[in-house]
């Protein structure tokens, strides 16, 4: 089957035979196709290749066993147990489904596991972030789950700030920096969080039926497309209700693990890729800077810490010229 | 017992100490500056008691404290098959 829908996700061209929610359809097709093309499609059986659901194929299992890949050959299969299988052709660029889940799920597995997993295979640098921008600085948010990275960007939001991403950030080394780019204007939010940042009222349609968090639309001018240079990767630890905010500065050692630690990565032992991966994270650690951003839980809370950083961020980087690339 | 780096490890050295990676294992690891000490002290067949030695002058600190130190690490990266047997 050809595909019928075009979209643009991490500045590549997604050519899927199934309707994705969540992102935008591409405004025109080009006549020249552009280079890099990800071809998403069905499965042409009903059950993936059996070789890729044993045991013995297993790479890796992510936390609480969510996700297992698993390697046959070329070909990598992506399970998530009662959920869904995708393969994965890399060198292909193409993705192969095989669900019984609905659509929404489906879009979600797809755009925020498996094509981020994509990207990174063929040598991107990928990291589970949420990115903004702010007065002309760009700031990423990395940290573990359940630390804010999505409250703390959709607060910037809210707050007039632009959006590259809340949860996976496209990092390029630049001639004195590194440029970030979301792979598509995403913003996922708890109902909690919807409600404690006044979101409430924004049009949302459900992320995944195995999940109560709401995708929430986002509109074209909030949206940053283009990458930006980063000036501040901060690193979320979010503290009790009362604790102080304070803003400290990350070593190279620190900035470096927390890139390593926040990439997605489809199979961290396969060997070129790990090269790569490992020589391009070394040149990023001298053009980052990163801090640690302690801050209280809270919702009421937010605008102060929002604060602080806008204050920490004009006296850092008020000499420093900022680009859109 | 000597040991030395794993031929799959890579090394990235930062201000503050080093990040290994190993490559088939896909595990990284993040040394601190006496774990960088170590690691290149490793790298040039100086450990044990000499590299112990090492750690206490460079660092001013007791010979217990640097052996329990490098037993510690030295234990760590085996496990994590950064190091092996020589």
């Amino acid at each position: 089957m050809l595909p019928n829908f075009a979209y643009e996700y991490g500045g590549r061209n997604l050519r899927s035979d199934f309707a994705l929610s969540g992102l935008r359809p591409l405004k025109a097709l080009c006549a020249a196709e552009p280079p890099k093309v990800i071809y998403v499609g069905k499965g042409e059986t009903p059950t993936p290749p059996a070789e890729l659901m044993s045991m013995s194929s297993q790479v890796w299992t992510g936390p609480n066993e969510t996700l297992s890949v698993h390697k046959s050959g070329d070909l990598y299969g992506l399970i998530f147990p009662d959920l869904a299988v995708f393969t994965i052709h890399p060198d292909k660029a193409r993705i192969r489904v095989y669900a019984g889940t609905d659509g929404a799920t489906l879009s979600h597995l797809l755009l925020d596991q498996v094509l981020p997993r994509l990207l990174a295979w063929s040598g991107e640098i990928v990291i589970h972030a949420g990115a903004i921008v702010s007065d002309g600085f760009c700031a990423a948010f990395v940290g573990e789950s359940g630390h804010g990275k999505s409250s703390m960007t959709a607060g910037f939001i809210q707050s007039g700030a632009q959006l590259l991403s809340d949860d996976a950030v496209h990092l390029c080394l630049a001639p004195d920096g590194v440029s970030a780019a979301g792979l598509y204007p995403s913003l996922r939010l708890w109902p909690h969080a919807l409600d404690g940042l006044c979101v409430a009222n924004s049009q949302t349609s459900e992320m995944a039926h195995y999940s109560t968090k709401r995708r929430v639309d986002i509109s074209e001018t909030t949206a940053i497309t283009h990458p930006h240079k980063v000036n501040a990767l901060f690193q979320l630890d979010m503290g009790k209700a009362d604790s102080d905010i304070s803003i400290t500065p990350l070593s190279q050692r620190e900035v470096m693990m927390a890139l390593i630690a926040g990439s997605f990565r489809l199979d961290p032992t396969a060997q070129p890729q790990g090269q790569a991966f490992f020589k391009q994270i070394d040149l990023m650690k001298n053009r980052i800077t990163g801090y640690r951003l302690c801050y209280p839980r809270g919702y009421e809370r937010l605008p102060a810490v929002r604060a602080a950083i806008h204050a920490h961020m004009k006296e850092s980087f008020l000499n420093e010229p900022n680009y859109a690339l | 017992m000597r040991y030395r780096p794993s031929p799959d490890v890579m090394l990235s050295t930062v201000n503050d100490g080093a990040v290994l990676l190993h490559l088939k294992r896909g595990i990284y690891f993040g040394l601190n500056s006496v774990g960088a000490d170590i690691w290149n002290m490793l790298n040039t067949a100086i450990e044990g008691e000499a590299c112990v030695a090492e750690l206490v002058a460079s660092y001013e600190i007791d010979a217990k404290t640097a052996a329990d130190d490098y037993k510690s690490l030295i234990a760590e990266l085996l496990e994590q098959g950064l190091i092996e047997f020589a």
